[in-house]
């Protein structure tokens, strides 16, 4: 049983609204063809069961990469997800969220054939969480 | 070019030499090589090069520590994503992921 669909909508729940500067353009794995600068994009990058008890624990990495025009946008919203989900709790519909926190960070520069960069910085959320 | 490092936390790591077991060495180089051949089998392949070079990107730093990554400069987009469409495959550190768990108790057996 995979908890990606109650994950991804407590996720959209934590980030988008007006937590921080992205808004509401977050998206998982990709954003709409042209959309503007700046937005957030979460991907899996693992789902794990701990079978180590009686109770379904799900030990599950997120990479969160916010998006922008210049390198300092990308940081303070990547400072802004890191404010709202480490060592905070998600709702997660069905499940018992009881440890969020980030791991590995990155930062990225792409140059578009144009010549154009967008700035990338991110991380690695790990969450447990058990029904 | 995207690598990673087969080590433990630092501190773990500190712990871990100084025990000086003739099986750790072994241990994290068996779980460096499956964590390569993971990221390869997982990786996407077009003329095949970031495959090919992940499937040969396990090297020793020394015997604690080993790294392992590809050959091309495209390997980190491939791995993380871009703001252009390319969606974040995750084949290196789902691999890393994946084999944590066998890792770690590997490390236990071979610590008795």
């Amino acid at each position: 049983m995979s908890i990606q669909s109650p994950l991804d909508a407590a996720l959209y729940t934590a980030l988008g609204g007006t937590h921080t500067n992205a808004g509401t353009a977050v998206f998982l794995q990709v954003a709409p063809d042209n959309y503007p600068l700046p937005y957030v994009i979460w991907s899996y990058v693992n789902e794990g069961d701990r079978n180590e008890t009686p109770h379904r624990l799900k030990d599950v990495v997120v990479s969160i990469f916010a998006y922008a025009s210049t390198p300092t946008a990308a940081k303070t919203i990547d400072a802004q997800i890191d404010g709202l989900l480490h060592h905070r709790t998600l709702t997660v519909t069905g499940w018992t969220n009881f440890m969020t926190r980030r791991e590995n960070g990155y930062a990225l520069e792409e140059t578009d054939s144009a010549g154009k960069k967008t700035w990338g910085c991110g991380a690695d959320y790990r969450l447990y969480l058990d029904q | 070019m995207i690598s990673f490092n087969m080590k433990s936390e630092n501190r773990l790591n500190d712990w871990i030499k100084s025990v000086n077991n003739e099986k750790l060495p072994g241990v994290v180089k068996k779980h460096a090589l499956n964590i390569s051949a993971s990221a390869a089998k997982n990786a996407p392949v077009d003329t095949g090069l970031l495959k090919n070079t992940l499937a040969d990107g396990a090297k020793p730093k020394d015997p604690h520590k080993w790294t392992i990554s590809d050959a091309t400069e495209y390997g980190v987009f491939q791995e993380l994503g871009t703001s252009k469409g390319v969606t974040a495959k995750h084949f290196l550190g789902g691999a890393a992921e994946r084999e944590a768990e066998p890792f770690f108790e590997d490390v236990r057996k071979a610590l008795g």
